[in-house]
């Protein structure tokens, strides 16, 4: 599995939503399967699968899956 | 009754004061300009209900006019039904049949619905719904009484003081989230509301700007407040938080505690239900350390006991008794004549008891759990999960078991991923339970006791670690 599709399977899986449905543009709490409780679920399963300890501001600047592979870059993920 | 009459609970003391009362992202009302709001509501209502003491189902969420309105009813002595507005209309419409209000209030505004005067308990003041925004549960009853005397015995160990400011990110309509309103009211401090999640900037500027001196949350606050490395944040503004509202998990009552003794804060681990208007117990802060599981002793004027109790570590069935225990349950409109308060209330809980007197939950006697802090009883999910598999022709033996945030609808034999998947869907709609809550498990053998009863404990103790 290549970091897009290991990113892909985190949202998926934390969020409880099919991975095609895992798009740049979704947003937190835009869809009711990403709400505060899940967020911290997402940011879980992130740290596990890219084993990474985010900061508290990039956390709350996790707010779209685009905006994750930027902050997830400052921690050395590469996203092809 | 002239305006200058009304009392307003609670805030009589410093109804004329012009510290600020309530806060919100945008507006702020002092006492004095707080009692004027609700002495002008309250002739407004008096014009629209004429009846003495109606029966109103009221919708609120955490805003300064939804206090205004709570308030309000509260001077003119009406029994409220406080429903969370974001309950579904279902809810509201199961609630307005069983107790055939008569007035629906919220943002302000009185609906009138009808002149039936009701037949009420004269001690009865606010209805209390026990599931949340889940369904319609039975509703817990409490006086004037039970309010004051909870309201004064959390004041007396709480250090809140008229200088405080508390964010209240509990909702009111619950009653943790309404205790913290009530003594802070009483106390003459700040309750600030925000619409922020403790995951956007905008939150921790409110904690830093205002600056927020006190939170209290449930166990799944906290366990934000630890993802987002809380207790790596300098916050010199906040001098203690308290947890209730369910068991948090004691590695976390560790960590918040150690970072409270770091920083000079006191953290509150608390114990309460809604039957006992809220608090029933505290432990106290320099205790937390060396007993993260314990949740302490009975408030003042509280008195606990087990019943049942079984050697050798003596554990039994906490019982509670105080000012603050409810006059009884209500579920239809009919049970709101007469109450006959239990001197015991039977928390359903299982504790044990140490040597300095500090209890601890060890369990609960009925099959229930909390999901995101909210009652779920495992044997009502267990009768919809049977009804889904009947209502597509699905023969399997099958029952429900769960711990807390997570529940495990089990089932003899296999079906399709697709199956499962329709399965999940069907409870996440009946239950309103957030699917990352629910698991299915196929392929389970479901044995039986003597009695014939499901042997729920040897499936636990067989799922767990498993699921």
């Amino acid at each position: 599995m290549d970091t897009q599709q290991k990113l892909q399977q985190a949202f998926s899986d934390a969020l409880g939503i099919p991975p095609e449905k895992v798009i740049d543009g979704l947003t937190y709490n835009t869809i009711p399967e990403w709400d505060s409780t899940a967020h911290m679920v997402l940011i879980a399963e992130l740290e596990n699968v890219f084993d990474v300890m985010l900061d508290t501001d990039d956390i709350i600047d996790m707010s779209s899956v685009a905006q994750a592979k930027l902050i997830l870059q400052k921690y050395d993920v590469s996203f092809a | 009754m002239s305006h200058a009459e009304l009392m307003i609970p609670f805030i009589e003391a410093h109804r004329y004061s012009e510290r600020v009362a309530l806060m919100d992202d945008t507006d702020s009302l002092t006492y004095r300009q707080l009692s004027e709001a609700v002495e002008r509501r309250a002739q407004n209502w008096q014009q629209i209900v004429a009846l003495h003491r109606p029966v109103v189902m009221m919708l609120i969420d955490n805003s300064i006019t939804s206090v205004v309105d709570y308030l309000t009813a509260l001077s003119l002595d009406y029994v409220v039904l406080l429903l969370n507005r974001e309950c579904t209309l279902a809810t509201r419409e199961q609630y307005a049949q069983a107790l055939t209000p008569n007035a629906v209030i919220g943002d302000g505004t009185v609906t009138f619905l009808h002149n039936d005067p009701p037949s009420t308990d004269a001690r009865l003041s606010l209805l209390l719904s026990t599931s949340g925004s889940t369904g319609a549960g039975k509703c817990v009853a409490l006086s004037q009484r039970n309010l004051t005397a909870n309201c004064d015995a959390i004041l007396a160990y709480l250090p809140i003081v008229a200088e405080d400011i508390t964010l209240a990110t509990l909702p009111l309509s619950y009653s943790y989230g309404l205790s913290v309103l009530h003594t802070h009211l009483k106390a003459g401090a700040t309750i600030c509301f925000t619409r922020h999640s403790v995951f956007d900037k905008a939150f921790w500027e409110v904690i830093k700007n205002r600056p927020v001196t006190s939170l209290a949350g449930v166990p799944s606050f906290y366990e934000m407040l630890l993802r987002l490395r809380f207790t790596r944040m300098t916050l010199p503004a906040l001098r203690y938080f308290t947890q209730a509202g369910g068991k948090l998990a004691e590695a976390h009552v560790t960590s918040l505690a150690e970072y409270a003794k770091q920083t000079d804060k006191a953290f509150f681990v608390m114990y309460g239900q809604t039957e006992a208007t809220a608090r029933m117990a505290y432990l106290a802060p320099h205790k937390v350390l060396q007993k993260p599981g314990a949740m302490g002793q009975a408030i003042a004027g509280g008195e606990f006991k087990l019943t049942g109790e079984n050697p050798p570590d003596g554990e039994g069935e906490l019982c509670y008794r105080g000012d603050n225990v409810m006059l009884g349950y209500v579920e239809k409109a009919a049970d709101l004549a007469a109450f006959t308060p239990p001197e015991w209330l039977a928390t359903g809980d299982l504790a044990v008891c140490d040597a300095d007197g500090d209890y601890t939950i060890t369990g609960r006697t009925k099959r229930m759990i909390k999901i995101a802090g909210e009652r779920v009883n495992l044997d009502v999910v267990e009768q919809a999960f049977l009804s889904i598999l009947a209502g597509q022709n699905l023969t399997l033996a099958a029952c429900v078991i769960g711990e807390d945030d997570k529940l495990i609808a089990v089932y003899s034999g296999e079906l399709s991923g697709e199956q499962n998947a329709q399965l999940t869907d069907q409870l996440v709609k009946t239950l309103a339970i957030p699917k990352r809550n629910i698991r299915l498990l196929a392929n389970v053998t479901i044995a039986l006791l003597d009695n014939g009863k499901i042997d729920y404990a040897s499936l636990a103790r067989q799922q767990k670690g498993v699921a």
